[in-house]
């Protein structure tokens, strides 16, 4: 009788705990503003010199400094002496919020281009195609991440661009912001198993909180509520991988049309 | 249909003879060896926590996903591409050289070829090196591969260590019956365990291991992937120099085909070397894990990771050993 009751009070302590975990993140949710379900529409990245406008990205070596690089020079690009990488809309004209544009399959064609043309049109970037999806699960950490979310308030954006993806030469680069975490450890048969006996036998279970599957901060921008008119920019500092070290610099620019959701696994 | 009539009639009183007592057969002195069914108990709860607490689980996991990640760059026709990707770059940076001179293309013109010119021969080394260590470690790479389960390993400890646990607690307390049974179920245990190692290659396998170990310590290091890093960035500034500006400078025979060669093939040269420079650096943190079980052992009083088959076997004797020594036995008549 004894056990009983100390099994129905762990299980209500616990169950409270989840509850007041939750219920902080729905807080921390509804304090970010109206969310813009859509299409952001791109605007084409041009100009041949610095100065730059429309849609582009660029990639810093490591120890650089966003607003002065060093960045790599992409041969394939006119601007900026091909520290910058023009970027084109792609066939869906730009970025879906409220759900995911996925990598198709296959994801790259026999030379490594990318073959992902939703988004961006895919683009020469030292001589082999880039381009970008959005995916539930990150194709590079295997976490399962948000659909792009961009909310509104005061006439500043901020978003959760955690599933924004770059495929490149047979590799997959998460360049989002927040940035997804690893889910890529090795785990050795019945080490979960293992791991939650001793996690039950320790008591971890009680003070454990649910892992956050995203880290640092999200892209940022403006928007005009008269002309739609939206900027969004972030960095993404590349973990893991050959670039590892390196961060795309990455500004959206375009006009936002707002539509319905997108069905859920589209 | 009849009914069997009712009586009445009162129960006749038997006279029956008194039952003789029940004797007991007195209980057969039992001498329960104490000491060793104790350490028996210490060593399942040691060898039950042990992995669990220190972290083989991951660790080992670690090492398995690092030989599963490398697999693909262990193939012949990838290190024969490999050396065919050099070869290439060679020959490009030497046609190079060649155009500079019977062009006279001054130096500052092309300032990605410039620098690509002072350091093709270094970039060349690095990747010679590495190539070299990848080719030489190959048959070690292979026999630690071949290992059955061996990320198994921690779990098959931790059962082992569940096993003696059990077996203790009945030698310390149950009847001669059980104990011979738990016995029985450590002996099967420890006989399963020692010989693991013979029948999964994990003799010579760990040996191979630390073999591995040692051979891939230089570059799997994060100063080895900043060092590809920079040769990556001096090779795509200057292929796309060659791919561009270059090309107005005139170009004829074998230094055209040579350089030639290298823009074409610059996808899959990239390809290759992004991939595996990807593969080194998403490996350096198993390649650790793995080197610490190797470091573990040694801080065991064991020789490295090569003892871990011999540790199996140790484990199984002396399991064995203690639950014999533990089976209650009956005391001797004064």
């Amino acid at each position: 009788m004894m056990r009983r009751v100390a099994i129905g009070v762990a299980l209500i302590l616990a169950a409270t705990a989840v509850a007041c975990s939750s219920s902080k993140s729905a807080d921390k949710a509804s304090a970010t503003g109206e969310e813009l379900i859509g299409l952001f529409r791109l605007t084409p990245g041009a100009g041949n010199s610095a100065a730059v406008t429309g849609t582009w990205f660029r990639m810093l070596q490591p120890g650089g400094k966003a607003t002065s690089g060093p960045y790599m020079i992409n041969a394939d690009s006119p601007a900026d002496g091909g520290q910058t990488t023009l970027l084109e809309p792609g066939s869906s004209g730009g970025l879906r919020t409220g759900g995911y544009q996925s990598q198709p399959s296959p994801p790259f064609d026999g030379g490594g281009n990318s073959l992902a043309d939703a988004i961006t049109k895919p683009t020469k970037f030292f001589g082999v195609k880039f381009s970008i999806s959005t995916n539930e699960t990150d194709l590079q950490t295997k976490t399962k991440v948000a659909p792009p979310t961009i909310l509104l308030e005061n006439g500043h954006l901020s978003a959760d661009l955690s599933s924004w993806a770059a495929s490149w030469n047979n590799q997959n680069f998460n360049q989002g912001a927040p940035k997804p975490v690893q889910s890529t450890q090795a785990e050795a048969p019945g080490q979960k198993q293992a791991q939650r006996a001793w996690d039950w036998v320790s008591q971890k279970w009680l003070e454990a909180a649910p892992r956050s599957t995203v880290t640092g901060g999200g892209a940022t921008g403006t928007y005009d509520a008269k002309t739609g008119a939206f900027v969004l920019e972030w960095t993404s500092h590349i973990d893991g991988g050959p670039f590892n070290g390196f961060t795309g610099l990455w500004h959206l620019e375009g006009i936002f049309e707002a539509s319905g959701r997108a069905p859920a696994g589209a | 249909m009849l009914v069997p009539a009712t009586t009445s009639e009162p129960l006749v009183v038997l006279d029956l003879p008194s039952a003789p007592p029940v004797i007991r057969a007195t209980a057969v002195p039992m001498r329960r060896p104490k000491a060793p069914a104790v350490a028996l108990l210490v060593l399942g709860v040691a060898l039950a926590i042990g992995p669990i607490v220190g972290g083989l689980f991951s660790k080992v996991a670690s090492g398995k996903q690092m030989i599963d990640q490398f697999a693909p760059h262990m193939e012949v026709d990838a290190r024969a591409r490999y050396d065919s990707d050099l070869k290439t770059l060679r020959a490009a940076a030497a046609a190079v050289d060649t155009i500079y001179a019977q062009q006279g293309v001054a130096t500052g013109r092309f300032a990605g070829l410039d620098v690509y010119r002072r350091q093709a021969s270094a970039i060349d080394q690095h990747a010679t090196s590495l190539l070299d260590r990848v080719n030489r470690t190959e048959p070690d790479y292979r026999r630690i591969a071949d290992i059955g389960g061996f990320d198994r390993i921690p779990f098959l400890i931790v059962l082992y260590g569940i096993a003696l646990i059990y077996g203790a607690c009945v030698l310390l307390a149950s009847t001669r019956g059980r104990a011979r049974a738990a016995v029985g179920l450590i002996v099967v245990a420890s006989f399963a365990l020692a010989v693991y190692p013979f029948i999964s290659d994990l003799s010579s396998g760990t040996k191979a291991g630390q073999r591995m170990l040692h051979s891939f310590a230089p570059m799997m290091t994060r100063a080895q992937v900043r060092q590809l890093q920079a040769d990556f960035v001096v090779l795509v500034t200057a292929d796309g120099e060659l791919d561009t500006g270059f090309r107005a400078v005139p170009q004829t025979g074998q230094p055209a085909a040579a350089v030639n060669a290298l823009v074409t093939g610059w996808p899959g040269i990239s390809s290759d070397l992004a991939s595996l420079v990807g593969t080194i650096n998403d490996n350096i943190g198993n390649f650790n894990a793995l080197d610490d079980v190797d470091t573990l052992m040694r801080s065991a009083g064991a020789s490295g990771l090569e003892s871990f088959p011999a540790v199996l076997i140790g484990l199984g004797i002396v399991g064995a050993g203690l639950s014999l020594a533990a089976v209650p036995r009956r005391r001797r008549e004064p």
